[in-house]
């Protein structure tokens, strides 16, 4: 799907209505291109978070790597999260267990060390006395959404039923935004959730847009 | 999101848009960006999500004095180590201790304890030594009373070498330049330190916070609506 296709969605459910079709008078002018695309990056950003998170084989599939990391590899800018680890001995391949961060630090010398692999910041621990290659799958942030693209890292349904409504969601925030009328956005909510509006600390925007992508992805 | 992306998107949800900036001035927005990755860090960290954390991980080494039971964070001079990471949140010790294997080599993972039970390591410990090296942890004020991170260790009989992972404070997200929306010229110093799935939490909780800094009416009708022991009972009211 094409951005432009997705900017002029995203006007029309704003009900600022597109250029294509009406004189320049009539043509809405509150929310501007750019503004838009930056919501359409934010829903594309929380549904790869959502995707990641929810870890669901069929979604996660949208974001595996095409070439896997192997030794010597500068790591990857769009890496976002490991999917599958390999080490080799003499081009023999095993199965490697991937452990992030924390995980991984209380192997990095030791003698058990194995077929773990571990990767802290941008760099891959393994066992390099007894192997000699590993291979590291992983699943990559799609392109961003830029101005004039064509967009196909997802299904065009995901980029019209879920990426343009929840980029419109987040942009509908710019509208009421006097502080005035957000905090009595979060007195409603807390009210209307039985929370106490003075101690209850929840980020409206966040949540209202996690909420929406829920039930867009069916409540998975 | 580049830094640019971020300032924009922030400012979409203050007011009337990043082209119409009118209330709040970049130095708020920096800070309250800054808060935000606070906050998510800190949640982050409790509950251990290591996709957030990957790119919050740094290593460093250091070592104790002789007969030493604690080591400086190296040159952590003003809250910042020599390579300009600050220390925010220890998550892992790899620790060797001198002449038993040599410098970081025979390397013992330290399992990280608070401050206090290190005490009680220290003052219950039979004929002067009991685990080797196996326990950690790390303050935040050196122990000549100067600002500065110290990792202390249970075991000071001999010199202990360390390597310290641990989560870096996200360096301050800095816009400089003048003017408003497209017609500004800025240039930023440093980007967000989490990775970019986790940029929109940071823009959405940034706006938030600086949303909630208002006159303060909602709260003094809270106030006022609570001693009079009324709050959330309009409901009971009308049934009187």
């Amino acid at each position: 799907m094409t951005t432009t296709q997705m900017i002029d969605i995203v006007r029309r459910r704003m009900d600022d209505i597109g250029a294509d079709v009406l004189t320049d008078a009539r043509r809405g002018t509150f929310y501007r291109d750019d503004e838009i695309l930056l919501c359409l990056n934010m829903a594309q950003d929380m549904l790869v978070d959502y995707i990641l998170e929810s870890q669901d084989n069929h979604l996660m599939s949208f974001l595996m790597c095409k070439t896997p990391i192997v030794l010597n590899d500068t790591f990857p800018v769009n890496y976002a999260y490991a999917a599958e680890g390999y080490v080799y001995s003499g081009g023999i391949p095993y199965r490697a267990e991937i452990l992030l961060g924390a995980n991984a630090i209380p192997y990095l010398y030791d003698v058990v060390w194995n077929t773990t692999i571990g990767i802290i910041n941008d760099d891959i621990y393994y066992d390099g006395t007894a192997w000699d290659n590993y291979k590291v799958y992983y699943y990559e942030y799609p392109p961003a959404i830029i101005a004039a693209g064509d967009n196909y890292a997802f299904l065009d349904d995901m980029y019209l039923g879920v990426i343009c409504e929840l980029g419109a969601t987040i942009l509908g925030f710019k509208e009421p935004q006097t502080q005035r009328e957000f905090k009595n956005k979060m007195v409603a909510r807390a009210n209307r959730e039985g929370l106490n509006p003075d101690v209850t600390s929840f980020n409206t925007i966040l949540e209202y847009s996690k909420y929406l992508l829920k039930l867009l992805m069916g409540n998975k | 999101m580049t830094k640019q992306e971020i300032i924009s998107a922030i400012e979409i949800f203050l007011d009337e848009g990043f082209y119409d900036r009118e209330w709040f001035e970049y130095g708020e927005i920096e800070r309250a960006i800054q808060e935000a990755q606070y906050r998510i860090i800190g949640e982050l960290v409790k509950k251990s999500d290591e996709r957030g954390l990957r790119t919050s991980y740094k290593t460093i080494q250091t070592k104790s004095a002789d007969a030493q039971d604690y080591a400086p964070v190296p040159d952590y001079v003003g809250s910042t180590t020599a390579d300009g990471y600050q220390f925010m949140y220890p998550r892992g010790l790899w620790v060797s201790g001198d002449g038993i294997s040599g410098a970081y080599s025979g390397m013992y993972n330290a399992t990280y304890i608070d401050t206090n039970q290190i005490w009680q390591h220290d003052n219950y410990k039979v004929s002067g030594q009991q685990t080797l090296g196996a326990y950690y942890t790390v303050t935040h004020t050196h122990q000549s009373g100067l600002e500065g991170a110290d990792i202390y260790f249970t075991d000071p009989s001999h010199k202990n070498y360390a390597t310290l992972f641990y989560i870096e404070k996200p360096k301050e997200f800095i816009v400089s330049g003048v003017g408003s929306g497209a017609l500004d010229v800025l240039t930023y110093t440093n980007n967000l330190v989490l990775p970019r799935e986790y940029h929109h939490k940071i823009v959405f909780l940034a706006a938030e916070i600086l949303n909630n800094r208002d006159v303060m009416e909602y709260e003094r009708a809270n106030i006022a609506v609570r001693e009079m022991g009324m709050i959330n009972k309009f409901e009971e009211m009308g049934n009187d």
